[in-house]
């Protein structure tokens, strides 16, 4: 199979399927606001951060409710409406299949992310504080989370039916920390959960916060990649085992 | 367009529905995230009946919305997909015929799921001993039922503009940033000049507010709360019945478009 091949796939999806352009016009539509907003009070600082703070979080939201969605159906999608005989006809494994689907759908959401977060960053005017090593951490960290969200929505749609696939998927990835954290250490099972939303380091950028130390940082990372690991080992078990 | 073919239809959305197991997983997922969420502590307080009480009527809303978004999307494009639409509109089906029967299955499927949580939710607060506001309790499962209306059409509509992947991403967009929305119109409304305030009015009647169906708090704070009277709730009714049909017209007009 040629190089980039599902990676255009994956494109074309999203370009064709219109869930680009459905995200760009909700990107557009804060735009517009921000840019209402800050004409109205061109000096407010506390308004620049906290816009700023809703763009990066847009930046985070919308890549991965896209990415996940994407990551839950497009398997059963190419099971059930036979496009993946022809490509499994290919003299390609099962697992480089996964593992480039899982590739694709990561780069095309860590794409969307930046080019959010980009937009976020030059329509808000420069304030005083925010890190820009931190800035760093959170773009960094964000690739990972997204790739640990492709994981988890791969696995869950070769494991369940489309609805729940795309529950579940959207509990664990949007609520898994805050359950967490919540619960505190009286639930120490609760940890065990992906706590893929605690890696957002948005406020933390715009409230001027230094970047983590290296040992959060890095425990955060495990976790992203511990996830991804066994959500991959998990898909691929069960795309083995599937009879075509 | 007889009314034994909708329920046909309407029949086989029910009967996908079930043979999938969506509907249970999703109240169970639900039940889940309900208990998890009674058994946190904030900052150590113990008594906060009530506000557990409105969050699990949230997550309810919110779960019912979701099996709604995701039943809706899929019904039509999957029908070309799979062909299955074929045989069906070589017997005599009108396609406005086709389109309602699908809308009446996921309505009926929505207000199944509703009603299970609702169950659920009257057994634990005669469990717990807490207090039932009736009246108001109906008002909002017929209010979250009109929720649940407007949301099948929206997501009719968009699953004839764009694939299920996006018309899901949109659907869960509009439902989560609806209240937001409606919050940052009003204060347009109030900051802005001629120009801004006749489009934040403009947009206030052409968007839905999804939170109008939303009595959770009024629910749970019945005791200070009277039932809604009889004119504000036909008012609410007719304005969900209204966007309901808007959207699935729009539907339909996309639907009666398509090359088969």
């Amino acid at each position: 199979m040629r190089k980039g091949v599902i990676q255009n796939v994956i494109w074309i999806k999203l370009l064709r399927g219109r869930a680009i352009p459905i995200c760009a016009v909700v990107v557009l539509l804060y735009v517009l606001v921000a840019r209402w907003l800050l004409s109205q009070h061109p000096d407010s600082e506390a308004q620049t951060r906290f816009l700023l703070n809703v763009g990066l979080t847009l930046a985070v939201i919308l890549p991965r409710i896209v990415t996940l969605i994407l990551s839950t159906t497009h398997l059963p999608a190419e099971i059930e409406s036979r496009t993946l005989y022809p490509l499994l006809a290919r003299p390609v494994s099962r697992n480089r299949f996964l593992w480039e689907l899982w590739t694709a759908m990561t780069l095309a959401g860590t794409v969307m992310m930046l080019m959010c977060s980009l937009l976020a960053l030059l329509i808000t005017p420069s304030v005083q504080g925010p890190d820009l090593a931190t800035l760093l951490q959170h773009l960094v960290l964000q690739a990972a989370a997204l790739g640990t969200v492709t994981a988890i929505g791969m696995a869950l749609s070769l494991l369940m039916p489309q609805a729940m696939a795309v529950s579940v998927g959207l509990v664990l990835t949007f609520t898994g920390g805050l359950i967490a954290t919540a619960w505190g250490p009286t639930g120490a099972w609760a940890h065990i959960l992906p706590q893929v939303d605690l890696c957002n380091l948005a406020t933390r950028y715009t409230t001027g916060m230094p970047p983590m130390a290296p040992l959060q940082y890095g425990s955060l990372w495990l976790h992203c990649i511990l996830w991804s690991l066994m959500s991959l080992w998990i898909c691929s078990e069960r795309f083995l085992r599937r009879a075509l | 367009m007889s009314p034994k073919v909708i329920h046909c239809i309407a029949k086989g959305v029910w009967l996908e529905a079930i043979r999938r197991k969506e509907i249970y997983v999703i109240v169970s997922i639900g039940c889940l995230m309900i208990l998890a969420f009674t058994r946190i502590r904030f900052f150590g307080l113990d008594g906060l009946s009530k506000f557990h009480r409105e969050t699990a009527l949230n997550l309810m809303s919110m779960c019912t919305a979701l099996t709604v978004v995701i039943l809706a999307s899929r019904q039509l494009p999957l029908e070309f997909t799979r062909r299955t639409i074929y045989p069906l509109l070589a017997r005599p089906v009108p396609r406005g015929g086709f389109v309602l029967g699908k809308w009446i299955g996921v309505v009926s499927a929505g207000l199944f799921c509703l009603l299970l949580f609702l169950c659920i939710y009257l057994i634990a607060c005669l469990v717990l001993g807490a207090p039932v506001h009736l009246t108001l309790l109906l008002q909002h499962t017929w209010l979250q039922l009109c929720m649940v209306m407007v949301m099948t059409s929206i997501c009719f509509w968009l699953s004839m503009l764009c694939d299920f992947d996006a018309s899901v991403t949109f659907g869960i967009l509009f439902y989560f940033t609806s209240t937001v929305f409606s919050n940052f119109l009003q204060e347009v409304h109030e900051a802005s000049g001629p120009v801004g305030q006749t489009a934040a009015r403009l947009l206030n009647i052409v968007i839905p507010h999804l939170s109008l169906f939303n009595l959770s708090p009024k629910v749970v704070h019945g005791d200070f709360w009277p039932p809604l009277e009889v004119g504000v709730m036909i008012q609410l009714s007719l304005y969900a019945f209204g966007f309901a049909l808007i959207f699935l017209s729009a539907a339909w007009l996309q639907f009666r478009r398509r090359a088969l």
